[in-house]
């Protein structure tokens, strides 16, 4: 139905997370509309942010260096190592400013339906990391579904040596409340585990 | 919410047909062939989007034509609406509300539930342990909202760890599946420990309607919760699993745990399917239906129940407790060729209805 280079982009598109068929033929077609000046510099900015940013070489956080400026940073503390799925998650945790220690990416999470064991996630950099380095404390902040839970659980169990010899704390983030929330709103599951791990006042 | 009257076209040998409805009970009365069934099936096609028994829905629609419709007007206090549906012979399917597109029945089930029971469709008794399950899940689910999300995080571990199972570079390492097998013996337990309390507080009302309709004496009909999972605690679930790693993998499928549970009808110790006479089973099965139904009124949105030529299948007495149970709840439709199975009384306080073969 299209030229072969029309269909060529609808295809590429299409293969963006979020993005059906439909919406690929609209984006293509929007693009076709525009004038060179305006495509152009999208495409030299997908052609640069391939060839200039990669993964930090330690915690596969997003860089354009061989490190990520997290690790660099001597400031931050060096014994504790807060385990996320994706860099847009260690994004998150930055924007609380709670967080001073440093991070190690997985690039996703368990799932044998989809094929995902530990070889194909950055597990064995990180078990490395934790047991060559001075750490003390890993903080699991998988995402609180399925997967995310699995890969907790694999964690906790691969660095139990550590944490039964007692020089090594596992830890995973509070499930709570959301601030500003009613509790009339709250889903059954967030509220139950908001009961449970209750603190005194 | 309540049915106030049904209009259908081209369904089985009526081309058309309005009949209004009691807000109580309504019995539908006429000889074999007048369409008395027909009328429940366009109910439940409606407001459920499926017919009382598993076929083809263009089974339905009148010979030589092509498509068929049913209007259903419900009133809810003041406000009235009427959902509508048409089916062609093509399999092209039409559903509304006050002539406005719907996706499907969703929003009648969730105003309306429809219980039904149809004396020759056994599989509830008889059929797959699945129907038991699914029987039992939506009891659970009534007394505990989440019980939902708990059996839909089994069901994602259990697939996880059966892929384990089918792919071959995943033996025989523990530690891919050590973390499965954690969230399955949590929520397999919590899943066992919400079906073995929801069955005994069903059991009570079982028990009871059973009597009532059968005259036998309490507890000769009995509900059995058969699970493989029963007296494990978490950490015993867990080692049962990682034992069976081996054997499962031949099977590719995880054997331990509650979907693999059946709920079982017993008498004197032995299985309802394997013993009873149809007579009884069909008694069985509409215990079941009546004692789900029973709980269901006392919620918020009373349910509509489709009783499909059920008089036939009691004796006097019974006939009378049925009737009175049935009273007791919410809106009901019972179909019979034979008015004499009502006494005088029980027909003056209901809506009859009189269908008569074309």
């Amino acid at each position: 139905m299209f030229s072969p280079t029309v269909q060529k982009l609808i295809d590429e598109l299409s293969k963006l997370p979020g993005v059906g068929p439909k919406t690929a033929q609209r984006l293509t077609f929007h693009l076709l509309k525009l004038p060179p000046e305006d495509v152009l510099p999208l495409a030299q900015a997908l052609i640069d942010v391939k060839e200039t940013v990669r993964f930090c070489s330690r915690c596969f956080n997003l860089t354009e260096q061989e490190l990520c400026s997290i690790c660099l940073d001597a400031g931050r503390d060096q014994t504790t190592i807060c385990v996320v799925e994706e860099p847009g998650d260690l994004i998150s945790v930055e924007r609380t400013h709670e967080y001073r220690g440093l991070y190690h990416v997985l690039g996703g999470a368990l799932s044998p339906l989809d094929g995902i064991g530990p070889e194909d996630l950055h597990l064995a950099e990180l078990f490395d990391r934790v047991g060559a380095g001075d750490v003390h404390e890993v903080i699991v902040a998988t995402n609180p579904n399925m997967a995310g839970e699995a890969t907790a659980l694999y964690i906790a169990e691969e660095l139990r040596p550590l944490t039964s010899a007692g020089t090594l704390r596992v830890t995973r983030p509070a499930a709570g409340l959301p601030m500003g929330g009613d509790l009339e709103y709250a889903d059954e599951v967030t509220l139950g585990r908001a009961f449970t791990g209750r603190r005194e006042l | 919410m309540l049915v106030r009257r049904v209009r259908m076209t081209n369904l089985r040998s009526r081309r058309t047909l309005e009949v209004e409805m009691g807000a109580g009970l309504t019995v539908l009365v006429g000889p074999n062939g007048a369409g008395k069934t027909t009328v429940l099936e366009a109910i439940a096609l409606v407001l459920r989007g499926g017919l009382l028994r598993p076929g083809p829905i263009r089974d339905l629609i009148t010979r030589s034509q092509d498509y068929l419709r049913v209007e259903v007007d419900l009133e809810e206090g003041d406000s009235a609406v009427t959902a509508g549906a048409a089916y062609s012979r093509d399999g092209e399917r039409r559903l509304t509300a006050d002539g406005a597109s719907l996706e499907d029945s969703a929003r009648w089930q969730e105003a309306l539930p429809v219980r039904t029971f149809v004396p020759d469709d056994l599989r509830l008794i008889k059929g797959n342990p699945r129907r038991r399950r699914e029987f039992l899940d939506a009891l659970a689910e009534r007394c505990a909202p989440e019980y939902r999300q708990t059996l839909h995080r089994y069901e994602e571990a259990l697939a996880q760890r059966n892929a384990l199972l089918r792919g071959a570079r995943a033996w025989p390492d523990s530690p891919r599946f050590a973390p499965w097998e954690s969230i399955l013996a949590q929520t397999g337990l919590a899943i066992s420990g919400r079906r073995a309390s929801t069955l005994a507080s069903f059991t009570a009302s079982f028990q009871r309607i059973h009597c009532e309709l059968t005259g036998d004496p309490p507890g000769s009909l009995r509900l059995v919760y058969r699970t493989n999972v029963a007296g494990l605690d978490e950490q015993e679930y867990r080692i049962r699993l990682a034992e069976s790693r081996e054997a499962d993998r031949q099977r590719t499928y995880t054997h331990l745990g509650p979907h693999r549970d059946d709920l079982r009808l017993s008498r004197s110790g032995i299985d309802v399917r394997d013993c009873a006479s149809q007579g009884e089973q069909r008694a069985a099965l509409l215990t079941l239906v009546l004692a789900e139904w029973e709980g269901l009124c006392g919620g918020v949105r009373k349910p509509l129940l489709l009783l499909d030529d059920v008089m036939s299948e009691l004796d006097g007495a019974r006939r009378s407790a049925l009737v009175a149970l049935v009273r007791r709840g919410g809106q009901a439709v019972i179909t019979t060729t034979d008015l004499r199975y009502f006494t005088p009384q029980e027909l003056s306080d209901c809506t009859v209805v009189e269908l008569e073969v074309e």
